[in-house]
């Protein structure tokens, strides 16, 4: 049975989707935070850009939006509203790699909401994969008898 | 930049973010996060590459 105390994980998944590597921050895993946070924010603004910041909006892509764009929390909500006015002047040349771009990034914050879950259910993927490891490996054999003296020689002289 | 090379670029872009991502949730402290991104960036980079070059030789092959 597993006696470890876990934290309860609702409020590291909200800020993990609030603010990408928010939530490890949260349940204090520095370098998962930081590496999340430094994969998801450039990609997501990235691909905005490469898209002429127009792309993020659920007036003008409203599947998009509700389907993909809503797992980047906060961001998402930031680029909606600040660019509700924007109008299409011209068609940039790597629009279709800056879509992509955004919605990549909000789909790699549900994995990292999704590790966060995991981290608080059932603890670091390290823990995880040594309690496997022990697992597998057979039961320990009993520890060998000591060595017994060897059995006492007698020299049968004559017959 | 050279269009081909601008696409290598942005592929590469793509695969390292998803690395950084997939480092981060397997592993804890800074050095084993930077060895599974490692890892799964070039997992990740290979297949692809390999499933591309895979489809180009077959179109090669259709078309011969």
């Amino acid at each position: 049975m597993d006696q470890i105390e876990r934290p309860s994980p609702f409020l590291p998944v909200f800020l993990a989707w609030l603010v990408p590597g928010a939530g490890h921050l949260k349940i204090g895993k520095l370098w998962p935070g930081v590496f999340t946070f430094a994969a998801i924010l450039p990609l997501y603004v990235g691909g905005m850009a490469l898209a002429g910041f127009e792309n993020v909006s659920w007036e003008r892509y409203p599947v998009y939006f509700w389907a993909i764009h809503v797992f980047g929390g906060a961001l998402t909500g930031a680029a909606a509203w600040l660019t509700r006015g924007a109008t299409i002047l011209e068609r940039m040349p790597d629009k279709d790699v800056g879509v992509l771009f955004t919605a990549v990034a909000c789909l790699l914050n549900v994995i990292a909401i999704s590790d966060v879950w995991s981290r608080c259910r059932r603890g670091d993927p390290e823990d995880r994969a040594k309690a496997r490891a022990d697992a597998s490996q057979p039961p320990a054999a009993p520890p060998a008898p000591s060595p017994s003296p060897p059995p006492e020689t007698r020299e049968i002289v004559g017959g | 930049m050279d269009r081909p090379l601008l696409r290598i670029a942005y592929f590469l872009i793509a695969c390292l973010a998803v690395g950084m991502v997939a480092g981060a949730c397997r592993a804890t402290t800074l050095h084993g996060v930077l060895k599974k991104s490692v890892e799964a960036f070039v997992q990740m980079a290979g297949w692809i590459v390999a499933i591309a070059v895979s489809i180009w030789l077959l179109s090669l092959v259709t078309q011969a």
